[in-house]
């Protein structure tokens, strides 16, 4: 689907104004033209992708991030029923928070993923580095997403890391969260995968990790 | 050079916008005083002794210029009905949130924060600090902000979800917390801290809407500061202040501590004079420092906004993490006694 700026630019303004009605009416239009998943993939998925970009430029405020991310979520909710999401030979994926209740990082990754039609199963939070990399072992995981909050969970990936190793797993562990943004030594120290600075970027990390196109 | 001063007196020079004998500094070490006493951080954050003990032992190892008897912002929490989740090698989180139905907040009244264990445990360091130290030695105190304290009262999703769905409920309780933060404040400046030190990271317009901390948030922070009898400075606990820091600095703070990711030079800029500046260091980064990167940093913090005063080099989050090892807490106050001896002659090079 070729989108023009002016109509990603009224998807990008409908998220922040939070106009729900004007999204919908945007997807319905492309809709009479292009396939479901074409159109969150090339029309929404990008519009929230700069509204991340804008996050990261300190143009937007991570509250507008999230509540734009909500609407998405209804929207993908309203057209993407669960069986159909996995559009795609990918890995096996899965998210957790490591030792915290602070859940909005989760959500804001799997609001852009899903949308992008990664299937990627809610671990919730995982309170013990060991277990989560055991379960991630026995579940034949491809790729396991582990948000932080604070440094000392940060820190602790390394335990996932290094049981996941231990285990013999292949499993690719992608770390996110302020600790890893204020300190871009740390995803290296814990020995995960990668990184992503913002939610919205994941997918395309993603997309680099498995060598998708 | 000045003759040497003593820590209250170079504080007090800095937040005067003079030089004094040398830039005034300050590591907030809540966590580390435990591995030099032996005891494990919950024995130590639960033992007011200890803290004063840990406090002023490190006070003289590291030669730095305030001490503190902010415990852990988790204890603010317990206020609320939350409770707090210690762990052998970090500082102790919050556990879940405690308000989680509108009625919970429809009938929720400001707390004492006297009649609060882990807070009244926080006023006793603040007196036996007071006790030993007399006004040698500022003793600051600190509080999470009203804008702030929901994330852990909600939970950040339930907060921003009511702030689309139901902004009364949470106007409600900004104005629980401000009253709160404003008796918390009190009660800590009663007991003998010198000035309290307010974190408030979502008055970061990365994380609010600009306008609405300009609506809300900024007179909200006013109204603290104005309650708080004694000198209060602003933290955004890491999180940029961006395009917001003029306006900050209008609302009668005797310090801002803004982010380091920020310039300090454009900080300085923008609070010459007015508003003493704070920060300059990051403590996650700090983790792996050696003690060549903690002098860099050190210096290139002092060149930025040490000349004329006004400036307190601290970590801008504030709480060293403990993963920073003593080798480099000590290489960052050997620089800024290398480094930050007045007057600055070294940076016009």
């Amino acid at each position: 689907m070729n989108v023009g700026s002016h109509t990603l630019n009224r998807v990008e303004a409908a998220l922040l104004d939070l106009d729900l009605e004007a999204l919908r009416l945007l997807v319905t239009e492309a809709l009479a033209t292009t396939p479901k998943l074409e159109v969150f993939e090339t029309l929404v998925e990008p519009a929230l992708e700069r509204i991340g970009r804008s996050w990261e430029d300190g143009d937007l405020a991570l509250a507008q991030v999230y509540m734009a991310s909500r609407l998405v979520e209804r929207l993908v909710e309203e057209h993407l029923v669960a069986g159909q999401l996995a559009r795609r030979s990918q890995p096996t994926i899965a998210m957790a928070v490591l030792e915290d209740h602070h859940l909005l990082g989760k959500r804001l990754v799997l609001a852009s993923l899903r949308m992008g039609g990664w299937a990627v199963a809610d671990w919730g939070v995982a309170s013990d580095p060991v277990h989560l990399a055991e379960r991630a072992h026995t579940e034949g995981l491809g790729i396991l997403l582990i948000s932080t909050l604070m440094d000392r969970s940060a820190r602790r990936v390394a335990e996932v890391v290094s049981t996941l190793k231990l285990l013999g797993a292949s499993t690719r562990v992608v770390v996110g969260g302020a600790p890893f943004r204020l300190n871009p030594e740390l995803c290296r120290e814990v020995g995960a995968d990668a990184t992503a600075a913002e939610a919205s970027a994941v997918p395309a990390l993603l997309e680099r990790l498995v060598g998708v196109s | 050079m000045s003759a040497l001063l003593k820590p209250a007196e170079r504080l007090g020079a800095a937040l005067s916008h003079q030089e004094g004998d040398r830039v005034p500094f300050f590591l907030a070490v809540t966590l580390h005083p435990a591995r030099a006493l032996g005891l494990s951080i919950q024995d130590y954050l639960s033992d007011p002794e200890a803290v004063v003990e840990g406090q002023l032992r490190l006070r003289h190892t590291l030669g730095h210029d305030a001490v503190t008897s902010f415990l852990h912002a988790s204890a603010e929490l317990e206020a609320f009905g939350g409770e707090t989740l210690f762990r052998t090698d970090g500082p102790p989180n919050t556990g879940a949130p405690p308000l989680t139905r509108a009625a919970a907040i429809e009938r929720l009244q400001v707390p004492d924060p006297t009649q609060v264990p882990a807070l009244a445990r926080s006023l006793t360091v603040a007196r036996g600090l007071k006790a030993r130290l007399g006004d040698d030695v500022p003793i600051l105190g600190g509080l999470v902000g009203p804008l702030s304290l929901p994330v852990v009262q909600l939970g950040f999703e339930r907060y921003l979800d009511w702030l689309m769905d139901a902004p009364e409920l949470i106007r409600q309780l900004w104005r629980i917390n401000e009253a709160f933060c404003i008796a918390w404040g009190n009660a800590q400046l009663a007991a003998g801290v010198s000035a309290v030190a307010i974190a408030e990271p979502l008055v970061s317009s990365t994380l609010l809407p600009k306008e609405l901390i300009r609506k809300e948030g900024l007179p909200a922070l006013r109204r603290v500061r104005e309650g708080i009898q004694g000198a209060v400075a602003l933290s955004s606990a890491s999180a940029p202040m961006g395009r917001l820091l003029p306006e900050l600095s209008e609302l009668g703070f005797v310090g801002l501590a803004p982010s380091c990711d920020e310039s300090l030079a454009e900080a300085k800029a923008i609070l010459r004079g007015r508003v003493a500046l704070m920060g300059g260091l990051n403590g996650l980064a700090m983790s792996h420092w050696s003690p060549e990167d903690a002098e860099a940093a050190v210096k290139q913090a002092i060149r930025a906004a040490g000349v004329g005063g006004g400036f307190v080099l601290a970590e801008h989050h504030g709480e060293i993490p403990w993963s920073v090892s003593e080798e480099v807490l000590m290489a960052v106050a050997e620089a800024v006694r290398r480094w930050g001896a007045y007057p600055l002659d070294w940076t016009a090079e």
